[in-house]
């Protein structure tokens, strides 16, 4: 894959905290196909499974029956997740989490979603919120890619 | 997420393994609110086959542990991987929870 290729890929989940695991492990696999470092998977895993908790918990209301569609546009140097449901109007940019100072339930999913990404934006387009957002890729964080043929390593005997 | 319990001889050892997130940390919930309850103490929580935590379940061990400083309680977490623990310093928990290396280190002097 060259540095301007773009993978496009999206999941719809119902809105039932049990497929949570799902966006999750459809997060691993694709970020592993660009060679993410796996400090960056788990951050943006972390932060993709608030997201979409803050969505069943204040957009929906914990109603289970709606879905939650996330979008990814990936390239070497950006991940932009893009989430979508069509719930009440409910924005993580006015959640306020607790002080990190403060030893109280709750409040910490705001932060995991700031750890991850770089850039958060919000929108209300028609009766659907949209909350983008965007993981910078350091280059030097990349694996460096071989050039030529790799050989195919077995794993066996190991 | 799968839960085990085990009486030791003095308070409680819990093993989760899998999965702790919205879907899941309900049921330990349960199992942290029954034993505060009773004021079991110490409560030792091995972590070692946990691969993944979210904010509710840091949540779920706040809230145990608040209930048991009421009746002076030790709650102590070990074995956690290295993300679980980078959750726990994020989150500037990591000097307000006992947490121990190993499951022997957290299970001295019960």
């Amino acid at each position: 894959m060259n540095s301007k290729t773009k993978h496009i890929a999206s999941i719809t989940i119902p809105s039932h905290p049990m497929y949570l695991s799902m966006i999750r492990a459809f997060i691993e696999k694709l970020l592993l196909l660009i060679d993410t470092p796996p400090s960056v998977i788990e951050d943006i895993k972390s932060g993709v499974d608030e997201a979409c908790s803050n969505v069943i918990k204040y957009a929906y209301n914990h109603d289970y029956t709606k879905s939650i569609k996330v979008s990814f546009n990936c390239s070497r140097s950006e991940i932009t997740v893009t989430i979508e449901d069509e719930g009440a109007f409910s924005s993580c940019l006015d959640f306020k989490g607790r002080d990190l100072s403060e030893v109280r339930p709750g409040g910490l999913g705001i932060h995991f979603i700031k750890k991850a990404f770089d850039k958060i934006d919000f929108k209300r387009v028609d009766d659907t919120n949209r909350l983008i957002l965007i993981r910078k890729i350091k280059k030097t964080t990349m694996k460096p890619k071989k050039k030529g043929r790799q050989k195919i390593r077995s794993n066996k005997g190991k | 997420m799968k839960i085990t319990t085990e009486d030791i001889p003095k308070g409680k050892l819990i093993m989760i393994s899998g999965e702790i997130d919205m879907h899941t940390s309900p049921a330990l919930r349960d199992v942290l609110m029954k034993l505060t309850k009773k004021k079991v103490t110490p409560i030792i929580v091995d972590l070692l086959e946990v691969s993944y935590m979210d904010s509710s379940a840091i949540a779920t061990f706040v809230e145990a542990l608040k209930n048991m400083m009421s009746y002076k309680g030790s709650l102590r977490l070990c074995n956690l991987s290295q993300r679980v623990s980078e959750i726990f310093t994020f989150a500037k928990l990591n000097k307000i929870f006992e947490i121990y290396k190993t499951r022997e280190d957290a299970l001295k002097n019960c």
